[in-house]
């Protein structure tokens, strides 16, 4: 009886092995890496006219939209990352 | 204490299992042995000592038992964890890849739509700027309403 209750006691001694095993973690797409522009101004060295006030607000906008993009991709490389890391648990 | 660490991975695992059990089971042997020579008149002053080397042995071969089980169970768990982490890995990059790919066809079309309004308004210009003069005051507050918010605030909170 005591030799089982030793033997109990050591067989139970070892089982505290931490594994740490890490995930690497995951690359940002490159495109979403570039630093935002400045918005455009009016240049103050010519005659401004409306077609220029015009093509500058043209500028501006794409330059909105292409940061809109990146914002919109930077959530969905979030939410998909995240999934994908909590598969692990 | 790394080169012990080296050396023991050097022995093939079914050689430490067998070691461990051939120790269990030696000091099995020796303890029940024991009990039998006390009834053996001319070898019964070995009992005492065939005794304790019994349950050392016993107890050494028990606690590298238990510890080898569960050094194989770990190993398994991490064989069976680093499988999942290599798939969650390829898809990680797989997800990158996509996004980088939707990202540049997103921006492509942005700067083709953009390219043609900038076309009309170069075609149109003269009948745009058509009796419309732009005050320098329009210019500046332009100017101001595209410029970053930070670089227009002081540190005091007023806007420049």
């Amino acid at each position: 009886m005591r030799l089982i209750l030793l033997l109990c006691i050591f067989l139970s001694g070892c089982s505290s092995t931490a594994v740490p095993i890490v995930m690497k973690f995951p690359d940002a797409p490159p495109s979403l890496m570039t630093p935002a522009a400045d918005l455009n101004k009016l240049p103050a060295d010519k005659k401004i006219e409306m077609s220029d006030i015009i093509q500058t607000t043209n500028a501006n906008s794409k330059l909105y939209y292409e940061l809109k993009i990146k914002y919109e991709a930077w959530q969905e490389w979030y939410k998909e990352q995240k999934s994908i890391a909590d598969q692990l648990k | 204490m790394w080169y012990l660490q080296f050396m023991y991975s050097l022995i093939p695992d079914s050689w430490i299992e067998l070691a461990t059990y051939a120790i269990l089971a030696t000091g099995i042997t020796l303890y029940i042995l024991s009990k039998v020579v006390a009834w053996i008149p001319f070898i019964k002053g070995y009992k005492l000592p065939m005794e304790l080397v019994g349950v050392i042995l016993y107890g050494v071969g028990a606690f590298y038992a238990g510890g080898y089980g569960v050094e194989r169970m770990w190993r398994e768990r991490v064989q069976e964890v680093q499988a999942k982490v290599k798939e969650l890995e390829g898809r990680q990059a797989e997800v990158v890849k996509v996004i980088e790919t939707k990202v540049i066809t997103k921006i492509k079309t942005v700067e083709v739509v953009k390219e043609v309004i900038k076309q009309e308004i170069i075609e149109k210009e003269k009948l745009i700027n058509a009796n419309c003069d732009v005050s320098p005051d329009a210019i500046e507050m332009f100017n101001k309403s595209v410029t970053n918010p930070e670089l227009l605030q002081t540190p005091a909170g007023e806007t420049k």
